[in-house]
């Protein structure tokens, strides 16, 4: 995230008496995030022209990495098409562990430490960027052909390995396989090779036949339809991904679709920014499924359009079809910039939910069930299966530390009028300083309201630490609230972390500047934080410190607490 | 006849407010799209938005393409991951305002053929089509 709010101590003062005061802390909440390790640039941008550099060089390694390795390109693509939720809600939150890991195995590979996945922004540019039809960026590529060449080819090279790794699959991943309807290792492959076990009508003496449309392989010369030289996405297509299109996308307010079909009631739906609920990720959609705006018409038409799916002027109605159209499409590098851009709209949606300080999970009664769907097929940056996971780890960027380059959607955010957050009385404890170290006497109940809701924050802290300067060059802090006073090493997954807060080069003190800044940073939602809470009756003490997050004793200069 | 049973009858033939039961019923076949007329519960107030539900059929790698009657462009269906023998699920499109004239729409629905052709939807293809209001809330 690039803003930060920022102001002095003396504005914040003047504001906060204004009665936007509360209106205008709470819609940059969301801001106060500390500054991500890695940063996902548009692809269009120097960073994201520099990062598909790696990402070729990472493509070459993985294609020469033998069929055993679960890091072989085919073989990362073979995740997907035997995990990947479609039609559900937990299509974001796969894709973005799946993405992390990747992301992960392209460092790796690419010798690059800093790689972080460019994302192609359709909305602005609505074709594929040049770039990408470079060398190994394109499947149609001659590096893909002695894998790809055919069926037999490929069958011949990554069958024998994927069979010996079904062979060791554990019963849980076996029976998530069995959901998506895969019960053999041969079912799994008729969806790679198009092998309908069933006659066709009229010829009850053959065994079966090859159905076109159920072919996930492409060979290499049509592994893609669109080209350098026709690289544009169709009308309609154009049309799907148009900026009216994905801001109608980010405009629900609820997480997940919910549709009541068979009552008879004039809106039997409430439209949600997710595809609706299913009881696994694995669940195929078909009839009952309803698709989020962006999932149905972006995300779909895209990956349709580039892979050769009936597009519009020339439509190829049977086929064959190129990788992106359907369960093998990440062998298409496209494949992850696409879901990039897809991870970056949930991103945007998500603050911009905060910004309104609206939910921005599933409802207390479906969160459960959402957290704890078991992930049991990602391969980690090392080559390793990471083993059982659940969704609730990849819900937040911070599991694998990026952030996004602002792109198209941004303006959606805070740009509302506030609902919740101006109807709640404001109140605001400063703390008492004491080195540099503060107390603040917080209402034991406004902790409780607190640390009880499952996903609105209510308590935030407004933290002013000095700028860096020369003599004190220290550009990050972290937050930390009732941690013992001789705590070190306090990491982001402790309970009295709060977040971090940083400043950028051009935050630097400059003469006319004051030598401090305020910072928004939501209190930790842990009840270690506030050791008294219990045994307390109207009151507790907190204790907040802002600390060098090299190490070293806390420099904050004053805080204050607000609740919302 | 009891005039209750009579109105029972009624609420079955006559369309239910914003949803259509399915196009057959009042969707006609115009030239290369079935053409229909849906109309919304009451006419959008401040904060609400239309959208249509569509529910689709088996098409395969079909496509169904939606237009307003004067040739505007509302989306395009294009079902992915949907295993073959599978129907495609439902869509939410969303509407905009201008493609509205007071609570009507009139929709045109229809597959792209080679060429840049097209042909009218079929009712096994789209199996159900509702004009809904949403409003989300979010104080606009
Ligand atoms: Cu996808």
């Amino acid at each position: 995230m690039s803003i930060y709010f920022e102001t002095t101590r003396r504005d914040f003062l003047k504001t906060s008496l204004a009665t936007a005061g509360t209106a205008a802390l709470s819609r940059h909440l969301a801001l106060a995030q500390a500054p991500a390790k890695y940063r996902r640039y548009s692809v269009t941008s120097q960073q994201g022209q520099k990062a598909l550099v790696s990402y070729a060089k990472a493509i070459q390694a993985m294609l020469n990495l033998p069929a055993d390795h679960p890091q072989n390109w085919f073989r990362n693509a073979f995740v997907h098409l035997m995990d990947c939720p479609h039609g559900n809600w937990w299509f974001y939150v796969w894709h973005r562990g799946y993405l992390g890991y990747f992301e992960q195995t392209i460092r790796t590979m690419s010798g690059d430490p800093n790689f972080a996945m460019p994302y192609w922004d359709w909305s602005d540019l609505a074709q594929i960027p040049d770039s990408m039809f470079n060398d190994v960026l394109t499947p149609v590529a001659s590096a893909y052909e002695r894998y790809t060449k055919d069926l037999q080819t490929f069958t011949a090279f990554i069958q024998p390995s994927l069979k010996n790794y079904w062979g060791k699959l554990s019963p849980a991943q076996i029976q998530q396989l069995n959901i998506r309807g895969y019960k053999t290792f041969d079912d799994m492959w008729n969806d790679v090779s198009g092998w309908t076990p069933t006659p066709m009508t009229g010829h009850l003496s053959h065994p079966g036949h090859f159905n076109p449309e159920n072919t996930a392989f492409a060979p290499t010369p049509i592994a893609r339809y669109l080209t350098l030289q026709n690289p544009q996405l169709s009308d309609s297509v154009k049309k799907n991904v148009s900026k009216g299109t994905v801001y109608s996308g980010l405009e629900p307010t609820n997480f997940a679709t919910t549709y009541y079909q068979h009552i008879p009631i004039a809106n039997p739906i409430k439209i949600g920014f997710n595809s609706s609920t299913t009881a696994s990720h694995n669940t195929a959609p078909s009839k009952g499924t309803v698709f989020s705006t962006l999932e149905g018409l972006p995300h779909n038409s895209t990956h349709n359009y580039i892979g050769g799916g009936a597009g519009e002027g020339s439509p190829i109605p049977n086929g064959p079809w190129g990788n992106m159209t359907n369960n093998l499409s990440p062998v298409d590098p496209i494949f992850f910039l696409h879901h990039s851009n897809m991870d970056r709209l949930w991103d945007v949606w998500t603050r911009k939910q905060q910004a309104l300080n609206l939910p921005y999970l599933p409802n207390s009664q479906q969160l459960p069930s959402y957290e704890k769907e078991p992930f049991l097929f990602y391969v980690d940056g090392n080559g390793k299966q990471v083993g059982p996971s659940i969704a609730k780890e990849y819900i937040s960027m911070s599991r694998f530390g990026y952030d996004y380059e602002p792109g198209y959607g941004e303006e959606i955010i805070g740009k509302r009028n506030l609902v919740l957050a101006a109807k709640h009385p404001t109140a605001s404890v400063e703390g008492l300083m004491k080195g540099n170290a503060a107390t603040l006497t917080l209402s034991a109940a406004a902790i409780k309201t607190h640390l009880d809701s499952d996903t609105a924050t209510s308590l935030f802290a407004l933290v002013t630490v000095p700028r860096p300067t020369e003599n004190s060059p220290n550009r990050e802090f972290d937050v930390l609230v009732g941690a013992p006073a001789d705590a070190t090493n306090i990491t982001a997954d402790s309970p009295y972390y709060a977040g971090k807060v940083a400043f950028f080069c051009g935050m630097m003190h400059m003469s006319g500047m004051t030598d401090e800044a305020t910072f928004i940073v939501p209190l930790p939602k842990r009840k270690e934080a506030f050791a008294n809470l219990s045994a307390a009756a109207g009151n507790v003490a907190v204790t907040i410190r802002a600390v060098p997050s090299g190490g070293g004793a806390s420099v904050l200069r004053a805080v204050t607490v607000q609740s919302l | 006849m009891s005039v209750l049973a009579l109105s029972v009858i009624l609420a079955f033939v006559t369309p239910q407010a914003g949803s259509t039961p399915a196009p057959t019923a009042q969707s006609r076949q115009a030239g290369d799209a079935r053409e229909m007329t849906l109309t919304l519960p009451h006419a959008l107030r401040k904060g609400e938005t239309a959208w249509l539900l569509v529910t689709v059929g088996m098409i395969g790698h079909n496509q169904i393409q939606l237009t307003t009657q004067s040739g505007k462009d509302l989306g395009n269906i294009s079902p992915f991951g949907i295993r073959s023998g599978q129907a495609a699920g439902t869509y939410t499109i969303p509407v905009p305002a201008e493609a509205l004239s007071g609570r009507r729409l009139v929709l045109r629905l229809s597959v792209p053929q080679a060429g840049g052709l097209h042909r009218a939807t079929t009712t096994e293809e789209v199996t159900s089509v509702r004009l809904v209001i949403q409003r989300f809330g979010n104080g606009n």
